[in-house]
């Protein structure tokens, strides 16, 4: 039991980051391959707040939506000069970059050590102590963040990203700052991102830089694709599928000798086949 | 939605249920992984004694993780022909923690929660175990690492110790050894991980207490070229070069950059490069008198020696990185010696691994501290014609400028 709890918790997690991902790539139309930067923000800011400076997790993920805003801020007035190809490969660069600030602030991030030791939460003075009580706070929040997505999806706003998806010039003839939206919703999907982040640090309990570089990235839009672009449903599918499907290999009864690696490859063909049957993803409504 | 999309999902649903069904209501008694049945033709047929596994099977570290499997396949084989642990054979579940945190403790919460083992053997990368701890600790199993080196891990848990000793002391060894070669600046280029970097804080800060002082230049896993960093620190003109990698690889792309520059500094290397005996041998005019600290191997002790010709027979090759070989194999045996003695549960075995004294495995004598960390056992060797030797207890005298 402690076990499926432990998997709802990491797809809870996942479901937050790819949720707020697809807002991105799915409803702007933005190919950004960066979004565990911003993961990554959110767990060094909970993990290093609440270690050495005494925050509590709520005031730590704060200050980790803060920063991830922030510098999702910055980026967006770069990238928002790329498009298409070019803009995934900046989006690639600026995660390259927090990763290396991650891995030599040696004095703030510990550098490649990483940070061990990271507290539970503490909701209303009362400490979460068993996964179960964890799950229900990750559940919380990814329902927040649901919320969050759907509301955004079906307002104007979002109707406007899918406008900018189809036909940005378009948008920009009727007099619309395209730019603007692109960099509010790159900002927000950050903020998500550092949610999950301060989830993921907190519930593992040690972080280290390997955990949120470029891999991680590509993980999370595999997710979102596989889930389906511009359904906020389909992330969710994507996230829970993505989790389980490796777990349900260890399951698998290979010989040990090769057991790791036959599930590697049978987790690679099964991607592989679904994209072949699926391209669209599960829930997708559009397609890079 | 159209129908495909909606039968693909139906199905993945249907898998999940009925892995759901057979996660929560425990392995049934055909458990897959049963190769290890060696009991010697048992009439009555015995539940065996599952304990747990975690290292990198996959991924960068897989290399350290096979070799790992591999000693426990064997040392598992030999308790089992042997009666195993008070007639129960003992069952290893392998998991791959893939030397990150987030699979390890995937790894360790089915091991714990699913399998029910009280004991696991791992993680061996240091971040596996700090992230797999506390997974451990709520289920209350015990945790013993045979290769994590990380000094965070000192004191960290009741339900974790290691046989492994801690980088601080590999660190303490290597600047004492540089200190009475009278060198006074150590030129670094270290590889920016978490290995590398706790020898050069233990080095660095015994080396400055002893008057030295220490340059550091320091590459990503990912880097090829090294001459501008060799150069710069060339230009310090440091007494010797402390080469600090985390795999042999690495450390073998900046000596072939080293000789490419024509310089040939008097050198120091950390453990995990001089473990690879066939590249010292192929560096071996480099690395002439370089010094090295390794938790050594010991090739009198006769368990070493048993170990090391069954690793050949079995496998077929000579086992390499002998020095984690070692501890693994002695991992078992004290996990075998801890059920015999206290039974499979956690918090009793906790307790007992920590009244380990003086004993002898292939890895010589081990003690383990309350603090849950052994006793040390790193000692200071010489390159000396491709060949590594202990150094000699009074290094000063060989050390005249060449």
């Amino acid at each position: 039991m402690e076990y499926l709890i432990h998997l709802a918790v990491m797809s809870s997690i996942y479901a937050i980051l790819g949720m707020s991902l697809n807002l991105v790539v799915g409803y702007a139309g933005l190919l950004s391959v960066t979004h565990a930067a911003f993961y990554g923000i959110g767990a060094y800011a909970v993990g290093i707040l609440t270690v050495s400076h005494g925050y509590g997790f709520f005031g730590a993920t704060a200050i980790g939506m803060a920063c991830a805003a922030l510098a999702a801020w910055f980026i967006g007035i770069v990238s928002g000069r790329f498009k298409g190809d070019y803009y995934a490969l900046v989006s690639f660069g600026f995660n390259i970059i927090v990763f290396s600030i991650f891995l030599n602030v040696q004095s703030v991030t510990r550098g490649p050590l990483g940070i061990p030791g990271i507290p539970k939460p503490e909701v209303f003075g009362m400490l979460i102590r068993s996964n179960a009580q964890f799950l229900l706070l990750a559940i919380a929040f990814t329902l927040a963040t649901y919320a969050v997505s759907q509301w955004i999806v079906t307002s104007s706003f979002g109707r406007t990203l899918k406008g900018i998806r189809e036909d940005e010039d378009a948008l920009r003839v009727f007099g619309y700052d395209t730019a603007r939206y692109k960099r509010i919703i790159f900002v927000i999907a950050a903020m998500l991102a550092a949610v999950g982040g301060s989830l993921f640090a907190s519930y593992i309990s040690y972080i280290d830089p390997s955990t949120f570089s470029l891999n991680e990235s590509i993980f999370i839009l595999s997710l979102v694709i596989l889930g389906g672009l511009a359904n906020v449903n389909g992330s969710v599918f994507g996230a829970i599928f993505f989790i389980l499907l490796p777990e349900i290999l260890r399951f698998v009864g290979f010989p040990p000798d090769i057991a790791a690696q036959m599930r590697q490859v049978a987790y690679g063909l099964i991607l592989v086949l679904l994209m072949l049957y699926r391209p669209q993803g599960m829930f997708g409504e559009y397609k890079l | 939605m159209n129908t495909t999309a909606k039968a693909i999902v139906w199905v993945v649903v249907l898998g999940v249920v009925a892995w759901a069904g057979y996660a929560m209501l425990g392995t049934p008694a055909e458990a897959p992984v049963a190769e290890t049945v060696a009991t010697s033709t048992a009439p009555v047929a015995v539940e065996p004694l599952k304990i747990g596994f975690i290292a990198p099977l996959s991924g960068d570290g897989a290399s350290y993780g096979e070799m790992k499997r591999n000693v426990v396949m064997l040392a598992v084989e030999e308790i089992n022909a042997a009666g195993g642990v008070n007639g129960r054979p003992l069952e290893v579940i392998y998991e791959d923690g893939k030397c990150s945190g987030k699979d390890a403790t995937g790894a360790a919460q089915k091991l714990v929660n699913v399998d029910k083992v009280h004991f696991i053997l791992g993680g061996f990368c240091s971040g596996e175990s700090l992230a797999a701890i506390p997974v451990a600790e709520a289920g209350q199993a015990m945790m013993l690492s045979t290769g994590s080196s990380s000094p965070d891990l000192t004191s960290k848990s009741r339900f974790f110790v290691r046989d492994y000793p801690s980088d601080a002391t590999q660190g303490e060894v290597l600047a004492k050894a540089a200190a009475a070669k009278g060198w006074k600046k150590v030129a670094m280029i270290q590889e920016q991980l978490d290995y590398p970097l706790g020898i050069f804080k233990a080095f660095s800060a015994s080396f400055e207490a002893l008057g030295g002082t220490v340059v550091k230049e320091e590459f990503p896993t990912s880097a090829t070229d090294f001459r501008s960093m060799l150069t710069k620190l060339k230009a310090a003109k440091p007494d010797a070069l402390f080469l600090n990698a985390q795999t042999p690889a690495s450390g073998e792309r900046v000596i072939k950059q080293l000789v490419d520059l024509k310089w040939k500094p008097k050198m120091l290397v950390n453990e995990a490069f001089v473990g690879d005996r066939a590249t010292v041998e192929k560096y071996k005019d480099i690395l002439e008198g370089a010094l090295a600290a390794e938790f050594a191997v010991d090739p009198a002790n006769t368990k070493f020696i048993a170990l090391d010709q069954a690793y050949k027979a079995k496998f077929g090759v000579d086992m390499p990185f002998k020095s984690y070989g070692q501890t693994v194999y002695d991992g078992v045996y004290l996990a075998k010696e801890g059920l015999m003695a206290v039974g499979d549960d956690g918090v009793k075995l906790a307790d007992w691994f920590r009244t380990v004294k003086d004993w002898q495995g292939a890895s010589g004598t081990i003690t383990i501290k309350p603090d849950g960390d052994r006793e040390s056992g790193y000692s200071g060797e010489v390159v000396k014609d491709g060949k590594v030797e202990m150094m000699s207890m009074a290094p000063a005298a060989t050390s005249t400028p060449q």
